[in-house]
């Protein structure tokens, strides 16, 4: 078992070096990043006996379920408009840096931080004295640029190959002053291996869909939204999940929690039989045999 | 040939003479100039530090004396165009004094904020004198300041920098009237982007557009029009004239505006916006060429803003040249390390309403 986990892990490296940008996939085969829960509960213990998967429809083989061990790369997206400013401030702050003193020696964070501007406060290394001065730096105030911030952060993503990308986004609010829409988010979303998981201070609202800040649509192939609020819409397209709280001082416990959920998920090996290779391919992921809810993202571009 | 002891102590004298003079030579080099000369160069020093963003420089030029000053400021208004001051810096020097003259105003200290808004206003005179494609950035400068000074009690000079773009009365009247109907058209606009906003408050510019924003858009786009008609050059109007052609899906109009605009001002924030709107048009019709040139352009004229190196980015990501895109956004990051003035933010503010920012802006375009 040992030898073939091994072998799984060098064809999951040779597949991720040189497709930084793209989902992970490969002569090797397609990489399906899962988190499996009942309630508040994680299951781990799966085998390819206990998956259903489908690509664009089409029943797989699931080669292999071993658990998603790689060293991490933690992008932090935070929101510090004006809202954040005061309480939550000081509260995101220590949710963020404990989050970060619990990654491993072998991860790496960045920071980006958005209001009116987006700015990249730390980029990628392994959690240092730095990184911790840029957080303790922050301050609020401004609108929310978020599309503007997410999508740099999913473009920023680490470019070391062979890791495994998380993308943390904090927000209070919806967008108010990006240049880019939602749908050129989603669309980037599609195109990166990135699990974005939300974490929101308030219950998140269906904002309006202000598509471009010039008035123009983008072109019409781009995944448009659908009905429920972006952060939500984002996680779930990636895989990933949105923790809401109403209380600032339940961030930290918000934070924690992705850092365990991402460390409990699992990765399914298929290769690709009977679908087009090119485009985007639908992933649906379902349990067999046991109860539970199963997180994936929804596919891949291929 | 042999040097006579005569000779060696001629030469020794000379030597003796000659390194004296050039000591006294070195000397006089190595002192600073004392007088006007000194001044001007302190002066043009100073507007220097500004333009490379010193927090300072406002502070500084307003404690500084109001004679040497005016000496300083008189050399370089008076100057030759081939000489050391560029139109930018006449600009930048304006801009300074604008700075010292709101620290002074809020201060109290009137008869100083004055002397320093007066020399604001003969130096943004002399920039346009010395080039008049600079005559739309004054225009904007006079608006902007005016709702500053508004804001801090000084309506008195407000009106005075409102009523004072140009020397001719009909020309001033004129170009109030210009200003009123540019506001109104603005107004419209501002319905217009609301009706595509259902959230509430904040002030979006239209994404999608629904029928409810085509009445305000078409009323604007007639206002713009009109403005226009009275007076081609005015490029902001031009630059919102073409926008709102752009929303209301009239896309060949929308390029003649923008592209009318952007050949008007040829800088700063109306080029900047005009050139990212076209590109935005173009990438709609699927012409990726031209979408990336004219976000490259926009770039290029306005480094401080965002939008510009966004839309690139994304395109660019979008077709699949993902390095370009990353390497773009690093240098975006590395350069602007989160200090960034976009011009896109203000666009749907009336003129004088958010006085704060458009300022920054004014200043983002005579930083280095």
């Amino acid at each position: 078992m040992t030898s073939l986990r091994a072998a799984i892990v060098l064809a999951w490296l040779a597949a991720s070096v040189g497709l930084a940008q793209t989902f992970r996939t490969g002569i090797a085969g397609v990489h399906v990043d899962v988190l499996v829960t009942e309630g508040d509960r994680r299951i781990t213990d799966l085998t390819s006996e206990n998956f259903e998967l489908r690509d664009n429809g089409v029943l797989q083989v699931i080669q292999s379920v071993v658990p998603d061990e790689g060293p991490i790369s933690m992008m932090l997206a935070l929101d510090t408009s004006t809202s954040v400013d005061g309480a939550t401030l000081v509260r995101l702050k220590q949710a963020v840096h404990a989050a970060v003193t619990a990654l491993a020696p072998t991860d790496r964070v960045a920071l980006l931080t958005f209001s009116s501007a987006v700015n990249l406060r730390s980029d990628w290394s392994a959690a240092s004295q730095s990184t911790f001065e840029a957080i303790a730096g922050i301050n609020a105030a401004g609108t929310t640029s978020l599309y503007d911030g997410l999508f740099s952060a999913l473009t920023m993503r680490d470019a070391l190959p062979g890791r495994r990308a998380l993308l943390v986004l904090f927000s209070d609010g919806v967008d108010t002053s990006s240049w880019l829409p939602a749908r050129a988010v989603l669309d980037r979303a599609r195109r990166s291996d990135a699990v974005v998981y939300a974490v929101s201070l308030r219950q998140p609202r269906h904002e309006s869909r202000l598509e471009y800040r010039s008035g123009v649509d983008l072109w019409s192939t781009a995944p448009k939204p659908g009905p429920q609020p972006f952060i939500v819409e984002i996680a779930q397209l990636t895989g990933g999940n949105a923790f809401i709280t109403t209380r600032p001082d339940r961030l930290h416990e918000a934070f924690a929690r992705v850092i365990e959920e991402f460390r409990s998920r699992l990765l399914l090996l298929y290769t690709p039989r009977g679908v087009d290779t090119r485009g985007w391919h639908e992933i649906d992921v379902r349990l067999k045999g046991r109860k539970g809810t199963v997180r994936a993202r929804r596919g891949y571009i291929r | 040939m042999w040097i006579s002891t005569d000779d060696v102590n001629l030469n020794r004298h000379a030597r003796r003479l000659f390194g004296l003079l050039g000591v006294l030579v070195l000397l006089e080099l190595s002192l600073p100039a004392t007088g006007p000369e000194q001044e001007t160069r302190s002066y043009e020093q100073l507007v220097d530090a500004y333009r490379d963003r010193d927090p300072t420089a406002a502070q500084r030029i307003a404690r500084l004396s109001q004679t040497e000053l005016a000496a300083a400021v008189e050399s370089i208004t008076s100057a030759r165009p081939d000489d050391r001051s560029t139109v930018i810096d006449l600009c930048a020097a304006s801009i300074l004094h604008t700075d010292a003259s709101l620290i002074l105003v809020k201060e109290k200290k009137d008869s100083d904020a004055q002397f320093h808004l007066n020399t604001a206003i003969a130096l943004m005179d002399a920039a346009i004198v010395r080039s008049p494609d600079h005559a739309a950035f004054a225009r904007r400068w006079r608006i902007v300041v005016a709702g500053l000074l508004h804001a801090y009690g000084a309506s008195a000079w407000a009106e005075g920098l409102e009523s004072g773009a140009g020397g001719d009365p009909d020309a001033r009247a004129e170009h109030a009237r210009s200003i009123r109907a540019f506001e109104r058209g603005l107004t419209s606009e501002i319905q217009g982007a609301m009706a595509g906003d259902v959230s509430g408050p904040s002030r979006p510019l239209a994404g999608r557009f629904p029928r409810a924003a085509q009445a305000p858009l078409l009323a604007a786009a007639r206002e713009y029009e009109g403005v226009l008609a009275a007076d081609p050059r005015f490029a902001e109007a031009a630059l919102h004239l073409g926008r709102v052609r752009m929303i209301l899906g009239h896309h060949d109009a929308a390029v003649t505006w923008l592209t009318h605009a952007a050949a008007g001002e040829k800088r700063g924030r109306v080029l900047y916006l005009a050139t990212l709107f076209l590109g935005s048009i173009a990438e709609r019709q699927g012409q990726h060429d031209d979408a990336e040139r004219h976000y490259r352009a926009a770039l290029t004229e306005y480094r401080w803003g965002q939008s510009a190196a966004f839309a690139l980015v994304q395109l660019l990501s979008r077709l699949g040249r993902e390095d370009e895109a990353r390497s773009i956004l690093t240098e975006h990051f590395q350069r602007t390390r989160g200090q960034v003035v976009e011009p896109l933010w203000t666009y749907l503010a009336q003129p004088g309403e958010q006085p704060g920012r458009s300022l920054n802006e004014l200043r983002a375009e005579i930083w280095r």
